[in-house]
């Protein structure tokens, strides 16, 4: 067979491409980079016909015009690898402005099939569309009416590829007429592009021409480097001519004429009701982007957001972590033991080592998996656009932009994807300051190590403490951004605010739960290796000299003599210093090795050995317990918010009527920590495990996005804040009496 | 209440000299639909508003403007802009002739 055929799939953002990408794809599909981008490439195969064509999803991006690494990815897709056909795909609710992206393909002169998608929203504001008229207008390219949500003319938009591949039609490129003077001065300038044979064979004459005289930069920028002086000076003259004869610039009587065509082509092909001007979706947003309602409607998202993360996630998390620390534990030394390795050093690698490592990332599952639920559900709705807009204002204050604010939210789930979500913002600088910002909001892994103090050290005002450490990250991460917009980024502007706002529409079910394996699964990748081998590292340091105890071994040497650092902090026993060092790894380590450093480990053998059949038992038993908790916790969302007002309490749903009982075995651990803490240093110590370097994983993430030398800053800032902080806090705490 | 529309109408008060002339897109209250004259600002600004549909001599309806903060803008009729106070300032518009 001949090589294999590409299809290429270009549009603005919210269109519904990735939808049209997934229906052709379903599961044969890949995730990564663009070469040297830190931009998303996602590429599939689908079948038609019997034949396999390789599909590619190309960013979303309103025009070609080469501003972000978006458009230059796309516009050079196309330009150098030449897909077989590209399809269009064009938002029929949102027609005119979709075909602006349309003009610049068709002017490509690639084979293009238009695909009119999310039709049933243009149906529902009473919006008529004649697919066959917009077809003649554009040089009869093919034209395929989908739904993609629902998979509605997906099979159609195939056999049109299918046709468009069999029999390659010399469509003709209808030419936008960009009228006079600037049609004179794209002749005058194809007239010298075609004499050179580099350029002429290169590009399309007319398009060049068109693209000179938009004073496309980075095409600018090419001939530049290839010694094209003659014909940047002559596009320059061209420009002030066109400016000295119709007083405007070039590139607005481009835009101008694109979107005349435009109008002309959809004259007659799209009817609407004349009282169509207000939708649906603005009713909806003069109350979700109100002035006055939108911030508490936006705070209590959030707190939904928030419960969804902490709370419901946390019967699954027990769940999994009970199985893999218990049963799982279990048979892993069992195995050992049969091979005739139990108690040897690899016994001790694989389970204190890797089944730890892998235990902390699987952990974190269900607190993504909720988060990413959330998330997927407000980005599908629409809602996410309205949020930025709504913290633009404050945003800025911190010299940020509003699309920033996602990255910081999902730093309450966990560190190393909020990092990542700073792929959504369009300039680098931003994206470098909102990923350092990220790492002082509290993530899930440091609350365990709140709630273990709290209930320490602080009992009934346990929760106060809690909420403390989260502001207290939340007020170094604002600080952190003035400091950074007045020093590091003094000449950074912030960019202006311009975001489209996409009509709301009921999130699918299927289009969520895609969001959410796509994202988790990325975590799981990327984390699993860091931990894991920041993991063995920390064993090798418990266990070697053999046969010590862990204050003997190098893990030991080592807390010690960094131990005196934090004197001045109130917490310079080797144990609580221990405990950070492993806080490296995964924060929510810190209690764990407390517990072992203090306690000497949980190796208090149960009792009778459980069988195999007892085990799974016990799992599906303690899974079924988890999923009704789950579902209980969802619930209690409702009361817990209501309960929010003062003087209101609603009853909590309790399946299992289990109330409080949840102290178990954690209260040795308090009192350890009560001869060794005074409730200052807690405060101190706590402080410092909220602000000091996230972990591994997500310098590791900060790293592979922004550079070794951005990571090292991140680490060097953040432990020297989180020490000067902490030491604040105790020394004050003693001059006020505290201590 | 009364005292909101009253700030409402102060925010929202057209001095009586520009009515018909230019003024900034800042300044136009929710409802009305202007033509885009002038945009203060750079080739790359001005190329990024035209590509999503903000471009000279094309109207602009008002969806939201609450006095502060970004606004909210219609243009080529289904697309929904949201646009900073700073943007909106740097952009003139005039009512249509009627």
């Amino acid at each position: 067979m001949a090589a294999n055929l590409t299809i290429a799939l270009a549009g603005n953002p919210n269109v519904g491409k990735s939808t049209i990408f997934n229906c052709l794809t379903g599961a044969r599909q890949h995730v990564g980079n663009w070469p040297g981008k830190t931009v998303e490439k996602k590429e599939g195969v689908t079948d038609i016909a019997g034949q396999n064509l390789v599909v590619v999803d190309l960013p979303g991006i309103y025009s070609l015009n080469a501003f972000s690494p978006e458009e230059v990815i796309t516009r050079d897709f196309i330009l150098n690898e030449k897909p077989d056909v590209v399809v269009a795909v064009a938002d029929a609710s949102n027609l005119e402005r979709s075909l602006y992206l349309v003009v610049q393909l068709l002017e490509l002169k690639v084979p293009l099939v238009l695909a009119l998608n999310m039709g049933d929203i243009a149906q529902a504001r009473g919006i008529a569309i004649d697919p066959a008229s917009i077809s003649a207008q554009l040089g009869n390219i093919p034209v395929v009416e989908t739904v993609s949500k629902h998979g509605a003319g997906i099979d159609a938009l195939k056999q049109t590829v299918h046709q468009l591949v069999a029999t390659p039609q010399s469509t003709i490129p209808v030419p936008v007429d960009y009228g006079e003077p600037v049609e004179a001065e794209i002749t005058a300038l194809q007239t010298l592009i075609e004499a050179d044979p580099t350029l002429d064979q290169r590009y399309d004459a007319r398009w060049l021409a068109v693209k000179l005289l938009e004073a496309e930069e980075d095409i600018l920028a090419y001939l530049e480097a290839a010694g094209q002086r003659r014909l940047l000076d002559a596009a320059r003259e061209a420009m002030q001519r066109i400016k000295a004869a119709s007083g405007d610039d070039s590139e607005t009587l481009i835009a101008d004429r694109r979107y005349r065509f435009i109008g002309q082509a959809l004259n007659g092909a799209v009817t609407r009701p004349s009282s169509a001007l207000e939708t649906g979706s603005d009713r909806i947003d003069r109350i979700i982007t109100h002035r006055v309602w939108g911030l508490p409607i936006f705070i209590l998202l959030m707190w939904v957001v928030f419960q969804f993360t902490a709370n419901v996630s946390a019967p699954l998390l027990d769940w999994v972590d009970g199985v893999v620390g218990g049963p799982v534990t279990r048979w892993a030394t069992a195995i050992f033991g049969a091979l005739g390795l139990g108690g040897s050093w690899v016994e001790s690698l694989a389970v204190d080592g890797v089944f730890a490592g892998v235990g902390g990332v699987l952990v974190f599952v269900p607190v993504l998996f909720f988060l990413y639920l959330a998330i997927a559900i407000l980005e599908d709705s629409g809602y996410m656009a309205r949020a930025a807009f709504i913290m633009d204002d404050f945003m800025r204050t911190l010299g940020l932009h509003g699309k920033s604010f996602l990255p910081l939210l999902v730093g309450f789930g966990c560190t190393v994807p909020a990092i990542y979500a700073t792929r959504t913002l369009e300039n680098d600088e931003d994206r470098r300051l909102t990923a350092f910002l990220t790492t002082f909001i509290s993530c899930g892994a440091r609350l365990p190590v709140y709630v273990l103090f709290g209930a320490a050290f602080f009992g009934a005002k346990a929760g106060v403490f809690v909420f403390s450490m989260y502001l207290a990250g939340g007020a170094a991460a604002v600080a952190t951004g003035f400091i950074l917009k007045s020093t590091v980024f003094k000449n950074k502007s912030v960019p202006p605010f311009i975001m489209e706002m996409p009509a709301y529409r009921a999130p699918t079910l299927k289009g969520v739960l895609l969001y959410v394996w796509k994202h988790t699964s990325q975590f799981l990748r990327k984390a699993t290796t860091v931990i894991l081998a920041a993991s063995v590292v920390l064993w090798f340091l418990t266990a070697v000299p053999a046969g010590a105890t862990l204050e003997q071994s190098l893990f030991g040497i080592i807390s010690k003599a960094l131990a005196p650092v934090f004197a001045p902090a109130g917490f310079d026993s080797w144990e609580a210093t221990g405990a950070l060092v492993t806080g490296f790894v995964a924060k929510e380590v810190i209690v764990s090795t407390l517990g072992q450093v203090y306690l000497g480990g949980d190796d208090a053998p149960a009792a009778e050995t459980p069988t195999l059949g007892e085990d799974l038992a016990e799992i599906a038993r303690s899974l079924g317990e988890a999923v009704v908790l789950t579902v209980q916790e969802t619930i209690n969302i409702v009361p817990r918010t209501v309960n929010v007002i003062p003087g209101v309490s609603a009853p909590e749903a309790d399946f299992f009527g289990a109330g409080e009982a949840d102290a178990e075995d954690t209260t040795e651990l308090e009192a350890a920590l009560n001869r060794t803490f005074t409730p200052l240093s807690a405060v101190a110590f706590g402080v410092f495990v909220v602000l000091y370097v996230p972990c591994m994983a997500a310098v590791a993430a900060i790293r592979q996005e922004f550079g070794a030398r951005w990571a090292l800053y991140q680490v060097t800032y953040s432990l020297g804040v989180a020490w000067l902080v902490a030491v604040v806090v105790y020394q004050g705490g003693r001059l006020l009496g505290l201590g | 209440m009364n005292l909101r529309r009253r700030v409402h109408e102060h925010i929202h008060r057209v001095p009586p000299h520009s009515i018909g002339g230019i003024v900034s897109l800042a300044r136009v209250p929710p409802g009305q639909t202007v033509n885009l004259v002038h945009i203060h600002g750079g080739h790359r600004l001005r190329k990024r508003l035209a590509d999503l549909g903000l471009n000279v001599g094309m109207p602009v309806r008002v969806i939201q403007n609450p006095g502060f903060g970004p606004m909210i803008l219609g243009v080529k009729c289904d697309s929904r802009l949201a646009l900073g106070r700073g943007m909106a300032e740097k952009i003139q518009v005039e009512h249509p002739q009627i």
